[in-house]
């Protein structure tokens, strides 16, 4: 049995009391998630089953109508759409970019933790200060990655402004803001791999490849599912960027599901309609997680 | 010592006369430049008189401020003066939240057809002003003198037809055929494309742009709107208009850094785009171009203030008060000079320092002399309808996949009507 975990054995009581002891340390905890998610996801519930008229203030019942008109909105279902592709785009490339750069980053090479700040400075970089950043290196004329494609003898591309890449676009610049967590995150999985398998290993004459693949990689898997799981979330909800560089267009493009709430909601002032849809959305992202988490039977915890 | 006990004395009479002050609570949307000038005008209020105190905050873009004004008004906490912008207007006037600034002009016999004559057009509904106008603001074409100059380019184009053959000769290609000077660069906009009707006579929306009676469709889909998008995208697609999608800082990033020699924007940009030229090149501003033989006007845009119900008949006096200085001469000249916007009213046009001014910034005159010359007609009256936000997105929708080549221009926007019209049923039925 796990020393930690072991409670010594004194009666029930006991154990009841350290439970209401915890409690007592989780209240806060739980009274502010209570008033600011559990609260608010219930009142959204409520409010998708209204309708309202802008700037009254009433709220008219409506049942299940706002559902019965998201099954018929197009825009919606795409949207439903793109948000999997964009999730799709993102995800692998910052847990694939993060391992490989937290397996670089584990050699002690010199100045090593001066990389390890830059790769994790973008995920301290506010949201909003990378999207303008990203917005220049975009431009289409006076844009960095223009003007280095220019410089090899390659045409210009219009990032935000072509729909057939405008996603792809916005998906790289999420996942590298992304990278830098997930390098930190994988790197401090690696340091926690005990050096005696790795040397054992050695000792019997493993190749480094064999290494990774059979000691490394099943020993990095607790913090891969969780990589995984924030990433997706994270994904499946990214709004800022998206605000910021393209809102939405080119042509629908990139009108992900949260962008198009936003815009029923507090751009067409149509609430009920909008928090429909954020429910729906809810319930993808839970059926998705729910899914993910059938994984974690191929998790090696040690 | 006894200079201390006055000094504590004058101070809790300063506090207490503090305390007795009405303050109001004046909601704006100004950011940067417009905004510093913006809190000029709070803090000239309060020290221009004693019995009230206007407190300013910023409540984000004017989208964000409406959303802001949606919740307060439902926790039954609205601002007392809030600018909105010119869509607005229909949703506000009909919420039945708003105290008439025609009441309030009535009631302390105050002037309101001081105000010029296209803004009281345009804020007019059933014959009240429910907000006064206060930043006004008009779409313009600016474009690069130097570069004009070295095209052999003399006057600025008149004409749809004038600009391709401009931006074709502005346009400038290197030795591997990347462009290096594009003639144009115009947004995906809804609110150019609503511009440029008016300036073809045509509607954005039916009966009349909404001024006869309540819209209950969509107009843009017509010859002139058809007209407009098609010319942004033939450009577009030619390569002679650079494609910088929705983003109005990328555009005039265009144009500023000399990659494109003319571009469509407000007024209230003049000064970021002075500011971010700094001097390298020469710029002027003149009218939009229109389709040759069509005849029209520009409508304004901008925002207005309004005051909200539900406070008491001090503070409502407060807000009115503040809203008769945010508009009075001396304070929209500073306004005009500091941010691009014109002023509201014929008397800050004739203060001698106006004339002066514009004698040295001719820039600045521009958008008086387009919108004094705009026919008064219903077409650049300007459209109302409660979905206006709406409407301006599903053109822009319109447009992308129209530049995309996913769709023509004409069934690209007929579509996006349809999406209107629906929207239109949808907010007409709401209200009644």
């Amino acid at each position: 049995m796990d020393q930690r975990t072991a409670i010594p054995y004194s009666g029930v009581r006991r154990t009841r009391r350290v439970n209401l002891e915890g409690f007592g340390f989780l209240a806060p905890a739980l009274l502010l998630m209570g008033l600011f998610t559990v609260y608010p996801a219930f009142s959204a519930l409520w409010l998708s089953l209204h309708t309202e008229a802008p700037f009254s203030g009433e709220s008219i019942w409506v049942g299940l109508r706002n559902y019965q008109d998201l099954l018929k909105d197009r825009d919606f279902h795409s949207s439903l759409l793109t948000t999997l592709y964009f999730t799709l785009l993102t995800v692998p490339v910052s847990i694939g970019g993060g391992l490989l750069s937290a397996v670089l980053l584990h050699r002690s090479l010199p100045g090593i933790r001066v990389y390890r700040v830059l790769l994790f400075l973008p995920v301290a970089v506010p949201t909003a200060t990378a999207a303008i950043a990203w917005r220049w290196l975009y431009h289409p004329s006076v844009g960095y990655i223009n003007y280095a494609l220019g410089l090899v003898g390659l045409p210009p591309v219009s990032w935000l402004q072509d729909p057939s890449i405008a996603l792809a676009a916005l998906a790289m610049a999420v996942a590298w803001q992304n990278l830098g967590l997930n390098a930190i995150l994988l790197l401090a999985g690696l340091q926690s791999i005990p050096e005696e398998l790795i040397e054992a290993a050695r000792l019997d004459g493993a190749t480094p490849a064999r290494i990774f693949r059979s000691i490394t990689l099943p020993l990095l898997t607790p913090t891969l599912y969780f990589a995984s799981i924030v990433g997706m979330i994270h994904a499946m909800t990214t709004f800022g960027p998206i605000h910021l560089l393209t809102q939405g267009g080119p042509a629908n493009a990139t009108q992900v599901a949260v962008y198009r709430i936003y815009t029923e909601g507090f751009i067409n002032f149509r609430f009920g309609y909008a928090t429909a849809q954020a429910v729906v959305l809810f319930i993808v992202i839970l059926g998705f997680t729910i899914l993910q988490s059938r994984l974690e039977r191929r998790v090696h915890y040690q | 010592m006894k200079g201390k006990a006055l000094a504590v004395g004058l101070s809790i009479l300063a506090a207490s006369t503090a305390m007795a002050q009405v303050k109001i609570n004046f909601w704006h949307s100004m950011g940067g430049v417009n905004g510093e000038a913006t809190e000029r005008i709070v803090k000239g209020f309060n020290a221009s008189q004693k019995e009230c105190e206007a407190v300013s905050t910023y409540v984000g873009s004017y989208d964000d401020g409406l959303t802001k004004l949606q919740a307060a008004l439902r926790a039954k906490n609205p601002p007392h003066v809030q600018q909105i912008y010119d869509l607005g207007l229909q949703g506000i006037a009909e919420s039945g939240q708003v105290v008439p600034i025609s009441d309030l002009a009535r009631r302390d016999g105050y002037d309101l057809s001081g105000i010029l004559f296209p803004l009281a057009r345009y804020y007019n509904l059933d014959g009240k002003y429910y907000g006064v106008p206060f930043n006004a603001s008009t779409a313009e074409l600016y474009y690069n003198v130097d570069a004009f100059k070295a095209a052999g380019l003399t006057r600025p184009p008149k004409t749809f037809e004038e600009f391709v053959d401009y931006a074709r000769k502005l346009t400038k290609k290197d030795a591997s055929g990347n462009v290096i000077q594009y003639g144009a660069s115009i947004r995906v906009y809804g609110w150019f494309i609503e511009q440029l009707i008016y300036n073809q006579g045509g509607y954005v929306v039916n009966n009349e742009n909404g001024r006869t009676k309540r819209a209950t469709a969509v107009e843009y889909n017509g010859p002139a709107g058809v007209r407009a998008v098609k010319w942004i995208v033939d450009m577009t697609r030619e390569g002679i208009n650079i494609n910088v999608g929705r983003d109005g800082a990328a555009q005039r990033q265009a144009f500023t850094s000399g990659k494109a020699a003319m571009f469509i924007e407000s007024t209230a940009a003049l000064g970021a785009v002075t500011r971010e030229v700094g001097g390298r090149f020469q710029f002027r501003t003149t009218s939009l171009p229109r389709p040759a033989g069509t005849k029209g006007g520009t409508a304004i845009g901008g925002a207005a203030l309004y005051i909200f119900k539900d406070h008491p008949n001090n503070e409502i006096n407060c807000a009115w008060k503040f809203v008769k200085y945010a508009i009075s001469p001396e304070v929209q000249f500073e306004w005009h000079k500091a941010t691009g916007y014109y002023p509201v009213t014929r008397a800050t046009l004739e203060l001698p320092q106006t004339k002066a001014y514009w004698k040295e910034n001719p820039n600045a005159k521009t958008p008086i002399d387009i919108i004094l010359s705009s026919p008064p007609t219903k077409s650049s009256q300007g459209a109302v309808a409660g979905v206006m936000p709406q409407i301006r997105q599903h053109i822009e929708e319109a447009m992308e996949l129209a530049i995309a080549g996913k769709a023509t221009v004409e069934e690209a926007l007929n579509a996006a009507a349809a999406k209107s019209n629906e929207a239109i049923a949808r907010y007409n039925s709401s209200v009644r």
